[in-house]
């Protein structure tokens, strides 16, 4: 039996009592080992292939994406000349006289995300810089696990938020001539939005900057201040520029807010007071009226949605390539 | 010039160390106005929601004839056709596992695993239909009761009215619903290992809390479905669909989520193959929901024929959450030490013997826990949903993965989108009730990564 | 600055004779505790305090004096009440085994101790006539007046240029700047090395040059005294040897604390020497403190000489 040649290479009993009784116990249980069978098994290598498939699943998705949104573009930009969608800043796609301007679009959403962008990096950036440097490790322990709660707040609420309450307080600012959907609130609660990615990941950037640098330059007679400034800023640079970018992606990607405090009024002006329509809110738009599958509304969805991705999927790359390139080593 | 003494240039040194003191403590007090900025704004935002809603969640709009709408509370809640199956398929879907080859182990011991297993099944399963059966008598001879009972009337109808005119059946329901249920979970931990015991104690004891909130709430709203009269409608529809597609998103995003994960922290080598997909992880998930939309809209509902369906909805949203559970389940596999790894190497394990029996009930914990993170980001995002065609006026429940269905965040954005003030107050009430949701999951969660911790 | 000619050096440590000068009129009072030492002689003194101090034959300034100095983390107590003087343009080695508080007790002197939460420091360490330990003194303008170097090189991740500059910069410096970073990285011994290429990172120069340059960024705020926490313990022997050179040199218009665990470097570099060493309870105490010379060839204390023949771990 093949089983038995392994057992007893030597031939003799073993001299060994204890050993003797294992092997008494082992005879004949021991799997005989098939040569040529592998590394692994048989279970182990269907195991293996499945969990192969779950991970290229990710590959597929994003091929996914991106065979879905070209699709329909190429079919959107058989019909309106490429000059129409990146050549002109009108945007009527639901009128009888349809223009695609995407610039409109592209207009709305920059607003959108300048004004975001404005509240977050001073609100952000000063939190982070005060749970890294000056915050004793008890506030630490409060302060963070609020803001991850103002991050797990649904962007809808933020947009009830922003209707509600951020809208009226404008309007008494302002005056009331300003109508209660408009850019300037849209904006603000997408910056409350993102404060919580600017704050998180820049003090996570300015942790890892290492003690001994805060040392250093203590040493030389700096004040706090000074060192969260000009040593430990500079040195989570990369950091906190890849958070600041990565922040205004997803101000960029966002829908819910901007879909209902923004308002619907695709155009091109500079007044943050008006309402604005951006990329994201679009799409909502044509996807709640129940579009036919084969209308030219259908197809501009899936440009705008394409534009989008690109510049989304470009502000990410330049974040993680922005985080790589420029990070210090320290040892 | 290097052999100057160093008093030499001290002159030139204007240290100003008093004004850069000030400084710096005005600037710390900046930091904090910051800080408080941001807290003060998310304080508003729950102070602002709090005062719109609450008053709905407890009382109704007063505008609502509940002789007219023939019911009382109990008759709110879930029927037979739409949830009464969850009452039994979720404790006998967990109980079997690990009741039933119990059970076969203590009366015929020394069989195989597999044979116990698939006895077990045989013997917990018709154990199951007989109690689903028992269950479907006892609610429709609830109904035919409840026919002849009279609704409950009065302006708050809370449970002490209704246990005062309850019927004995109503009580069984009631008791079947709101204990048996979370005693079965209960017990199911507690077969389960003897670390599982104290935080089995958990989900029971929450949802016994919610069977007490639920029930001294005015369950209108939750038990109501939309209406164009504000003071009328309801989220029952709307709270059903999001559990709904919660647990078919778990279930198809957390195994292949945790599978991506432990292929490339177990199996990979550090190619370029790995590389990319890891790349291609973390810029999924920066890649805006609404994109998510557009891909189940034209993969799940179009191509797959799902329809906008129950089953579109939780595959577009697994997709989104996937990147969220693959992290966050590779980094409970990086925890685990590598001297584990190799211990079970030692003993001629082979390599999917380690990671079965060693690698993943250690990374277990973490690995539950990100998957609930995960479920709250899915549980508040809208707009891929819209994008796939959810419907906002549901007035029915899923009763099967096939069916239309809304879910709370579509519901919230359709009232807020309405210019009518009292949608607005509802759509308040519905932000409370997804808050609530969202805290407990993020407390289970919080829990969990404390117990998972200490365990080991 | 105060001329305190510090003498006094008794203990009542047995063996130790007392070596009261005749001009001792015009020195200063003695600090309490040497009172109480003298006044004990080693009968209801507490044992572990007992420090031999040799006598400093040479007439020099102190440019510190520690009377009493403890520090506690928290609950935890690192150093307990020394007494000892720090010569000025002098080297002085803190040595002793680890864990015995040398990098504790010199990380009072610029008062770092400060960024630790719960850290506590009491007694007197008296710099130009003030205590350096009182709460009323800005640690800030501690740090500029005593320099720091660590024990790993910390150069900023900034040019070359910009680490020197950094401290003159925040310390409102008005001169030339150009002449005060090569002044400062001249004096480093650095200049030469890297004169062509002051826009490079800091980062980039090997450790050794790493840390001249940390050297240089403490001159060029132009300290009084600079503290060294092992200074060469990440360096290769050429490196340590040019940092020890360095140290003689700077010593002629610094007063140089350096911290380190190798006899021979405090043998080499220092002019005095303090000998620390930590009990069961893990509490620092001084042990004897005295000229180098004196220390190594006539160590009056018993462990002491366990310790520097190399009978201690």
């Amino acid at each position: 039996m093949a089983a038995q040649a392994p057992r007893d290479p030597r031939g003799g009993p073993p001299q060994d009592t204890v050993r003797s009784l294992l092997a008494e116990l082992w005879r004949d249980k021991l799997q005989p080992s098939r040569p040529g069978s592998g590394r692994e098994t048989l279970t182990g290598r269907i195991i293996h292939g499945a969990l192969f498939l779950t991970a290229t699943l990710s590959a597929f998705v994003t091929i996914g994406i991106v065979l879905v949104l070209i699709f329909e573009t190429v079919e959107f930009f058989r019909e309106v000349p490429f000059i129409d969608f990146f050549g002109s800043t009108k945007w009527s796609a639901l009128f009888a006289e349809k223009q695609f301007g995407v610039w409109a679009l592209v207009w709305g959403t920059g607003m959108i995300a300048l004004i975001g962008l404005a509240v977050a990096i001073p609100l952000g950036l000063m939190a982070a810089v005060f749970l890294s440097e000056y915050s004793p490790p008890r506030v630490r322990a409060i302060i963070k696990p609020i803001l991850e709660i103002l991050a797990g707040v649904p962007t809808v609420v933020f947009g009830y938020f922003a209707l509600v309450s951020v809208s009226p307080v404008i309007r008494d600012i302002f005056g009331e001539d300003v109508g209660i959907y408009n850019a300037l609130s849209a904006g603000i609660v997408v910056g409350l939005m993102i404060v919580p990615i600017i704050a998180s990941l820049s003090e996570d950037a300015m942790r890892a900057v290492p003690r001994s640098l805060r040392e250093g330059a203590y040493a030389l007679g700096s004040t706090r201040m000074e060192v969260s400034l000009r040593v430990v800023l500079p040195a989570a640079f990369s950091g906190v520029v890849a958070s600041i970018i990565l922040a205004a992606s997803r101000a960029v990607g966002e829908t819910m807010a901007v879909t209902i405090a923004g308002g619907g009024n695709p155009q091109f002006g500079v007044n943050p007071l008006e309402a604005v329509q951006t990329m994201t809110a679009m799409i909502v738009q044509l996807s709640l009226g129940d579009t036919p599958t084969t209308s030219i509304e259908f197809k501009v969805l899936f440009a705008v949605a394409m534009t989008l991705f690109v510049l989304t999927l470009a502000m990410n790359i330049v974040a993680q390539w922005v985080s790589q390139r420029f990070r210090e080593e320290y040892e | 010039m290097s052999a100057a003494a160093p008093s030499a240039q001290l002159s030139a040194f204007a240290p100003r160390v008093r004004i850069r003191r000030g400084a710096s403590v005005a600037f710390m007090v900046a930091a904090l106005l910051a800080i408080a900025i941001s807290m003060i704004m998310l304080g508003a935002l729950i102070v602002e929601i709090a005062v719109d809603g609450a008053a709905r969640l407890f009382t109704d709009g007063g505008a609502v004839d509940r002789e007219a709408r023939g019911g009382g509370i109990i008759s709110d809640l879930p029927t037979p056709a739409g949830m009464g199956w969850m009452t039994w398929a979720v404790p006998v879907a967990i109980l079997f596992p690990f009741v039933g080859p119990r059970l076969v182990n203590a009366l015929v011991p020394g069989l195989p695993r597999l044979a116990e297993r698939a006895m077990g099944f045989i013997v917990v399963a018709p154990a199951a239909i007989f109690v689903h059966i028992l269950y479907v008598r006892f609610e429709s001879a609830y109904f035919v009761e409840y026919a002849k009972a009279v609704g409950i009337d009065g302006a708050s109808g809370n449970i002490f009215q209704v246990l005062g005119e309850a019927s004995g059946f109503q009580i069984v329901r009631l008791l079947l619903a709101g204990i048996l249920v979370p005693l079965a979970i209960f017990a199911a931990g507690w077969f389960w290992s003897h670390r599982m015991r104290k935080p089995s104690l958990i989900i029971p004891a929450i949802m016994i809390a919610g069977w007490v909130v639920y029930l001294f709430m005015d369950p209108w709203f939750l038990s109501s479905f939309p209406s164009r009269k504000p003071a009328e409608a309801g989220i029952f529809s709307a709270v059903t669909g999001t559990l709904y597609m919660m647990v078919i998103t778990a279930a198809v995003a957390f195994p292949l989520g945790v599978g991506a994960a432990i292929y490339l922290e177990e199996y990979a080598r550090r190619n370029w193959f790995s590389r990319m997909i890891q790349v291609n992880i973390s810029n999924l998930a920066g890649v805006p929901s609404i994109i998510y939309g557009l891909l189940g809209l034209q993969v799940f509902v179009r191509v797959l024929e799902f329809e906008r369906s129950v089953l579109a909805g939780a595959c577009t949203m697994a997709l989104l959450v996937m990147p969220i559970i693959i992290v966050s389940a590779q980094e409970a596999l990086r925890t685990v030490p590598p001297s584990m790894r190799e211990a079970a190497y030692a003993v001629g394990a082979t390599r999917w013997q380690v990671i079965r029996f060693h690698v993943l009930p250690y990374a277990f914990g973490g690995m539950l826990t990100g998957n609930i993170l995960a479920m709250s980001r899915a549980i508040g995002e809208t707009a891929p949903l819209i994008a796939i065609g959810a419907l906002t006026f549901i007035a029915f429940l899923a009763d099967s993965p096939t069916d239309d269905f809304t879910v709370l965040p579509i519901q919230i954005f359709n009232w807020v989108a309405r210019p009518q003030s009292g949608f607005h107050e509802i759509a308040a009430s519905a932000i409370i009730v997804l808050m609530v949701i969202l805290l407990l999951m993020n407390a289970a969660a919080i829990i969990m990564r404390q117990r998972t911790r200490t365990d080991w | 600055m105060a001329r305190n000619f510090f003498t006094l050096m008794r203990s009542s440590a047995p063996g130790a004779t007392a070596a009261a000068e005749p001009d001792r009129a015009t020195a200063p009072p003695p600090p309490p505790n040497v009172k109480q030492d003298d006044a004990g002689g080693g009968v209801h003194l507490d044992p572990t305090l007992a420090a031999v101090r040799h006598e400093i034959t040479e007439a020099v300034d102190m440019a510190l004096q520690l009377r009493n100095v403890s520090a506690f983390y928290g609950t935890f107590q690192a150093i307990d009440r020394m007494t000892m003087p720090i010569p000025q343009n002098r080297v002085t080695a803190l040595i002793g085994p680890s864990g015995c508080g040398k990098s504790t007790l010199l990380r009072c002197f610029n008062r770092m101790n400060d960024l630790i939460p719960g850290a506590r420091m009491e007694g007197e360490i008296e710099f130009e006539g003030r205590n350096l330990l009182d709460p009323n003194i800005d640690a800030v303008e501690v740090r500029r007046r005593i320099g720091m170097v660590f024990q790993k090189p910390n150069p900023f991740p900034k040019s070359i240029y910009e680490n020197v500059a950094f401290g003159a910069r925040i310390n409102g410096y008005s001169g030339d700047m150009d002449r005060l970073v090569e002044d400062a990285l001249r004096r480093a011994a650095l200049w030469d090395e890297v004169k062509d290429e002051l826009d490079k990172s800091g980062l980039a120069l090997s450790g050794g040059q790493q840390q001249r340059l940390c050297i240089a960024r403490a001159i060029a705020v132009q300290p009084e005294i600079i503290l060294m926490d092992e200074p060469a313990s990440a360096l290769d022997p050429v490196a340590t040897l040019k940092i020890e050179d360095l140290m003689r040199e700077l010593a002629e218009h610094y007063t140089i604390v350096v911290v380190t665990h190798n006899m021979q470097q405090a043998g080499r570099v220092s002019d005095y020497t303090a000998f620390l060493l930590a009990g069961e309870e893990r509490v620092g105490r001084l042990v004897e403190f005295g000229p180098t010379q004196e220390i190594f060839t006539n160590p009056l204390d018993q462990r002491t000489e366990d310790y520097i023949t190399g009978r201690y771990g």
